[in-house]
C-alpha cells in the first residue's frame, strides 16, 4: 500500500496537507507557480497510479464557479485520459497530474469562452430540461423548412426535406410504429457565435434567442425569418445551426411546447414574450448526416464504385468501402446466401438461414448501418449484363472484380480495358497463402490478363504451377469451394479497400500490385509448392508499381495497338 | 494568457520606496536638515536684526506622491521645498537666498552643499560615495499675487539666467494625489513605478536619455485606466496590473507626432507632456528629439514585449521576457519541468494546451 501522506508531503507545492475522511482523501492548498494558491480535496482511488486522484477545489463558493472544466461540486475535470500514458511511479504520477491542475487553473479568463465552446456537447447535455434527438441531411440552405419525425410531439429526428433523406428515413431507422411526421424551421446562424454556452439549469429565454438569431444571422436570412407566416400551434420545432469559436459548426435543437392557451399568432423564435406561452427545450442533437464520418477521421467519397462478386472477399470490400466513406456503390452477383457459404460472408449465418439474394441483402444491412451510403443491386449474371448494355463500364470511376473465377475475371477485364475506367482485381490464395489486389489503371502497362503467362498461370500466384486445384468439395458439383479462412477473406480486402483508398487520393497511379502473404503450412502439407514469387518475398504485405504488358495478352495488345 | 499578477505584485515590493513615514533614517535626515535651515536663518536674521521669515517644508517629489523606486545607483533622491515667507520683489538676485541655504548647511556634509540651478543640494555620502542626496528648491513669495515663485539659476550665472519662476509644488502634489483613489490609486501607483523602473533599466544615464520620471507620473495620471479581470473560480474581480501596464504604454506612445529635425534631416517621434500647474512647461524639454524619438522606440518596443508576454500561457516563460524590460527584481516562477518531474509521453497531454 502506497503511503499517500509521504508521498504528498515531498511536494513543495502542496502546503498545509492534513487527511481527511478516509485514508485515500487528503486537503491541501495547491500553490501555483506563479504563486497563487488554491484549497484543494486529493481523493485517490485503490487502483492508483493506474487511476489518477481526483481533485476538487474547496474553499471557494462553488455557485461563483464559472469554468468549463470545474463542476458544479468542484471537480476538476483536468486531463481527457484518452490516449495518454503516464509515469506509474507514484511521486511522477503526482507531479503529472499537478501538472496538468496547474495548466487548467492558469488559464486565462480569455481562454475560457474558448474552452466552453470546446466542450460544447457537455454543456449542451448537461442543461436541464434538455431531450435529444437526431439529425439527418446534409447542404441544408441557410433557412429552410425540415421534416420532423416525432413521437408524442416529443422530436425524434430532424431531416432534411429530400429524396435522399427520405430514402434513408424509410430505412426504418427508428424502430418504432407510433412515429409522427411534423415540420419544423432549419436555421443557419452564419456570423462566428462568440458568446456563452448555455449550461445547467441556465438556458436562453425567449429573449435570448431572439437577440441571438439578429445579432448572428445574415440580413437575407433575417429577412427571410421575418416573412415566415405567423400562426398559432402547439408546437413549433427549429433546428439551428450555430459556428462555434473553435470553427466547428453544431446544431441545437429548440422545440417550443405551448403551455398556456393564447389566441395571439406568433413565429416563435423571433418573439421575445414567447415563453409567455411555450416552453422552450433545448435539444442536444445526434448528428447522423455527414459529419459523422468526419468525426471518425474519414471522408465521404462520391465516386462510382461498381464492384463485380459479392462473395466472403466482395462482400467484405463492400463493407469496407461503406465504412470508409464510399457512397455511391453498385453491387453484382447472382448468387444467394446458404447456411454453407454465409459463415466467411460479411452477412453472416442469420442472414444465409434465409436464402437471400446476396445482393439484396447486401444493399439491406449496408445501408440500414451507413445511410449515406446508396447500394444499386443487380443480381445477375456480369458477363450479362454487359452484353445486354445493363452495365456499361464508362458509368464507373473505379470497378472492383472479386468474382474468384479467373475464366470470367478474364472476359471482364477485356470489356473494361476498352474503357478509361480503372479496375482492381482482387482475389484469395488457397489454404492462407495470402491475397493479391491488382490496379489496373493504365492499360499501357498491361492488364489483368496479362499477368496469365500462356494464358494460363498467374505470375503473381503465391502457389506454383500444379495440376490439381485447389478446391475442396464436400457435397458433389454443385458444392465445392476454395479453402481459405474468414480471416484471408478480411485481410484481403483491407489490402484492396486500402489500395482503392490510395488510388482515389492520388497516392498511387499506372498499375500496381498489392499482395499480402500469409502462412503456407497448411499449403504445403497439402501436398502443394509455393511460386517462387512466395519464396522470395520478404514482406508480410506489398505494395509495387508493374508492368506485365505483353504483347501477345490476348486481353489488352489489341488496344495498345 | 497567463496569469502573473501576483509576480507584478511582488516586483512592486521589491523595487518600491516607502514614503518618509516608512523610513526612519531619511525622515531623521529631513527633519535635521529642516531644523539646521530653520535655525541659521534665525540666526542670520537675528544677526542682521531683521524680522525672521517664517519657513514652510513642503515634501516634493516622488516621496511626497509615494511613487518612489529604489535607485538603481544607490543614489536616493529626496526633494524638500522651503518656502520663505518673504516676497521676491524685495530680493531681485534669485540666487541670494539659495546662497543663505547653502552658506547654513555648508560643513553639514563631507561632500559640500551645492547651488544647482532650481535648488540646493546635499549630498550625504557613505563610504565616501554619495549614498543620497537632498534637493532643497527655494520658493519666495509674491507682493502682487497669492502664488509661489522658484529661486532659479545658478550662484555664478549671468543676470538673465537668474530668476523667480512661477511654481505650485503643493498643486502639482494634490494633482497627483488626486488623481485616482481606492484600489485603481494602487494600480496606478505600482504600474507608474513599472515604468520608472523600466526607464532606469532601459535608458542611459548619461545626459539627458532618460526621460523624466515626473513626465512619466503626469503622463500617467492623464493616461493611466484602472483595470481588473474576473477570476471565474473565485467569483471576483482582480487586479490586472499587465493588462494596465500595457494600456498605459500604448496610450504614452500615442501621445508622440511627428517633428521634422532639421538638423538631422528626418523625421522625429517626440512628445510634449505639460505639467499641470503653473508654468505648465513641457516635462520632456530637456530630452532633444532624437533622445525623444528614443523615448517612443523603446516604448513600442515594451508594449510588443508586454503583449508577447500577455500571449505566452506559461507564468514562467511570460516573467522571462519581463526580466529584460525590469530587471532581476522582477521574478520569475520555475519552468514547469523543474517542479514538475514528469516523463515525457509518447501521447502528451495537449487538451487544455
Amino acid at each position: 500500500m502506497i503511503n499517500f501522506t509521504e508521498l504528498l508531503k515531498q511536494k513543495e507545492y502542496l502546503k498545509n496537507l492534513h487527511e481527511g475522511e478516509n485514508c485515500f482523501t487528503f486537503y491541501a492548498n495547491f500553490i501555483l507557480r506563479n504563486k497563487e494558491e488554491y484549497q484543494i480535496k486529493i481523493e485517490f482511488n485503490e487502483h492508483f497510479p493506474s487511476y489518477l486522484p481526483e481533485i476538487s477545489l474547496t474553499g471557494v463558493d462553488l455557485k461563483n464557479i464559472d469554468h468549463p472544466h470545474i463542476d458544479r461540486e468542484g471537480k476538476i475535470c483536468f486531463l481527457d485520459i484518452k490516449g495518454l500514458v503516464w509515469s506509474h511511479e507514484p511521486s511522477k504520477c503526482i507531479d503529472f497530474t499537478f501538472e496538468q491542475i496547474e495548466k487548467l487553473l492558469s488559464l486565462d479568463q480569455c481562454k475560457l469562452r474558448y474552452e466552453y465552446h470546446k466542450e460544447y456537447d457537455f454543456f449542451i447535455l448537461s442543461l436541464y430540461n434538455r431531450e435529444l434527438a437526431f439529425s439527418l441531411g446534409d447542404n441544408l440552405d441557410d433557412l429552410e423548412e425540415i421534416n420532423l419525425v416525432t413521437k408524442k410531439s416529443r422530436p425524434i429526428c430532424f431531416a432534411k426535406n429530400d429524396e435522399s433523406t427520405k430514402d434513408i428515413l424509410s430505412r426504418k431507422l427508428f424502430d418504432d410504429n407510433n412515429l409522427i411526421n411534423a415540420n419544423g424551421i432549419f436555421v443557419r446562424l452564419s456570423e462566428p457565435y462568440h458568446a456563452d454556452i448555455p449550461r445547467y439549469n441556465a438556458f436562453w429565454s425567449s429573449k435570448d434567442i431572439v437577440s441571438i438569431v439578429k445579432t448572428y444571422s445574415t440580413e437575407e436570412v433575417k429577412s427571410k425569418l421575418y416573412s415566415l407566416p405567423y400562426s398559432n400551434k402547439q408546437n413549433y420545432y427549429y433546428l439551428v445551426e450555430l459556428t462555434l469559436l473553435t470553427g466547428r459548426q453544431v446544431l441545437l435543437g429548440l422545440w417550443y411546447r405551448r403551455i398556456t392557451k393564447t389566441d395571439s399568432r406568433t413565429i416563435p423564435l423571433l418573439d421575445s414574450d414567447a415563453d409567455n406561452y411555450y416552453k422552450i427545450i433545448p435539444i442536444y442533437i445526434q448528428r447522423m448526416d455527414k459529419t459523422l464520418v468526419d468525426r471518425t477521421g474519414g471522408q465521404l467519397f462520391n465516386d462510382k464504385v461498381l464492384l463485380i462478386g459479392c462473395g466472403s472477399l466482395g462482400s467484405n470490400i463492400l463493407f469496407l468501402l461503406a465504412q470508409a466513406g464510399f457512397t455511391n456503390i453498385t453491387i453484382i452477383d447472382n448468387d444467394k446466401i446458404y447456411p454453407e457459404n454465409a459463415c466467411r460472408h460479411f452477412l453472416g449465418v442469420n442472414y444465409g438461414t434465409k436464402g437471400l439474394e446476396k445482393v439484396k441483402a447486401l444493399k439491406t444491412e449496408i445501408e440500414l448501418r451507413y445511410p449515406f451510403t446508396r447500394v444499386r443491386p443487380y443480381n445477375d449474371d456480369i458477363l450479362k449484363l454487359i452484353s445486354d448494355g445493363t452495365v456499361t463500364f464508362e458509368d464507373y470511376d473505379l470497378v472492383i472484380v472479386a468474382i474468384g473465377n479467373p475464366n470470367i475475371e478474364k472476359m471482364v477485364n477485356r470489356t473494361i480495358i476498352q474503357t478509361n475506367t480503372p479496375s482492381i482485381y482482387s482475389w484469395i490464395e488457397p489454404y492462407g497463402l495470402g491475397g493479391h489486389s491488382l490496379l489496373i489503371s493504365d492499360s499501357n502497362q498491361g492488364c489483368y490478363e496479362c499477368i496469365f503467362r500462356n494464358g494460363l498461370f498467374n505470375e503473381v500466384s503465391f502457389a506454383a504451377v500444379s495440376d490439381e486445384p485447389y478446391i475442396k468439395n464436400n457435397t458433389g458439383c454443385g458444392g465445392s469451394f476454395t479453402p481459405y479462412g474468414n480471416i484471408d477473406a478480411m485481410q484481403s480486402a483491407l489490402v484492396t479497400v486500402r489500395l482503392v483508398l490510395s488510388y482515389i487520393n492520388n497516392k498511387v497511379s499506372g498499375n500496381m500490385l498489392a499482395s499480402w502473404k500469409g502462412d503456407c503450412s497448411n499449403f504445403i502439407s497439402e501436398g502443394f509448392e509455393t511460386s517462387q514469387r512466395y519464396n522470395q518475398l520478404n514482406n508480410a504485405i506489398s505494395m509495387e508499381s508493374v508492368n506485365f504488358s505483353r504483347s501477345d495478352c490476348s486481353g489488352c495488345s489489341k488496344e495498345r495497338e | 494568457m497567463a496569469k502573473i499578477q501576483k509576480q507584478f505584485e511582488e516586483f512592486h515590493d521589491n523595487i518600491k520606496l516607502g514614503r518618509f513615514e516608512e523610513n526612519a533614517t531619511l525622515r531623521e535626515k529631513r527633519d535635521i536638515i529642516i531644523n539646521k535651515i530653520k535655525d541659521g536663518i534665525k540666526k542670520k536674521f537675528e544677526d542682521e536684526g531683521k524680522k525672521v521669515p517664517t519657513l514652510e517644508f513642503i515634501d516634493q517629489g516622488s516621496y511626497a506622491v509615494d511613487l518612489g523606486i529604489n535607485p538603481e545607483d544607490g543614489d536616493f533622491d529626496i526633494d524638500e521645498g522651503v518656502i520663505f515667507d518673504l516676497y521676491k520683489e524685495d530680493y531681485s538676485d534669485s540666487v541670494e537666498p539659495k546662497k543663505w541655504v547653502r552658506d547654513i548647511m555648508d560643513g553639514h556634509t563631507k561632500i559640500p552643499a551645492k547651488i544647482k540651478k532650481p535648488c540646493v543640494t546635499i549630498t550625504y555620502s557613505l563610504d565616501n560615495e554619495p549614498a543620497y542626496h537632498v534637493d532643497l528648491p527655494i520658493y519666495f513669495k509674491s507682493i502682487y499675487d497669492n502664488r509661489l515663485y522658484l529661486a532659479w539659476g545658478k550662484e555664478f550665472s549671468s543676470e538673465e539666467n537668474k530668476k523667480w519662476e512661477v511654481a505650485d509644488p503643493k498643486g502639482l502634489n494634490n494633482h497627483i494625489n488626486n488623481a485616482f483613489t481606492g484600489d485603481a490609486k494602487k494600480q496606478f501607483k505600482r504600474v507608474v513605478r513599472y515604468l520608472k523602473k523600466w526607464k532606469d533599466i532601459c535608458f542611459s544615464s548619461e545626459g539627458n536619455e532618460r526621460p523624466a520620471s515626473i513626465g512619466i507620473t503626469i503622463a500617467a495620471t492623464d493616461l493611466f485606466n484602472y483595470e481588473q479581470k474576473y477570476n471565474s473560480i473565485k467569483g471576483k474581480y482582480e487586479d490586472d496590473d499587465m493588462a494596465a501596464l500595457s494600456n498605459l504604454v500604448w496610450n504614452i506612445s500615442a501621445c508622440f507626432t511627428d517633428k521634422w529635425d532639421s538638423d538631422r534631416q528626418e523625421w522625429l517621434k517626440t512628445i510634449k507632456v505639460s505639467l499641470p500647474v503653473e508654468p505648465y512647461s513641457n516635462l520632456f524639454e530637456k530630452m532633444s528629439n532624437l533622445q525623444m524619438n528614443n523615448f517612443y522606440n523603446e516604448l513600442n518596443e515594451l508594449y510588443d514585449a508586454l503583449q508577447e508576454a500577455a500571449g505566452k500561457d506559461d507564468a514562467h516563460d511570460a516573467c522571462e521576457i519581463l526580466t529584460k524590460y525590469f530587471g532581476v527584481e522582477f521574478p520569475v516562477p520555475p519552468a514547469t519541468e523543474n517542479r514538475y518531474q514528469t516523463q515525457k509521453s509518447s501521447a502528451p497531454s495537449t487538451n487544455f494546451a
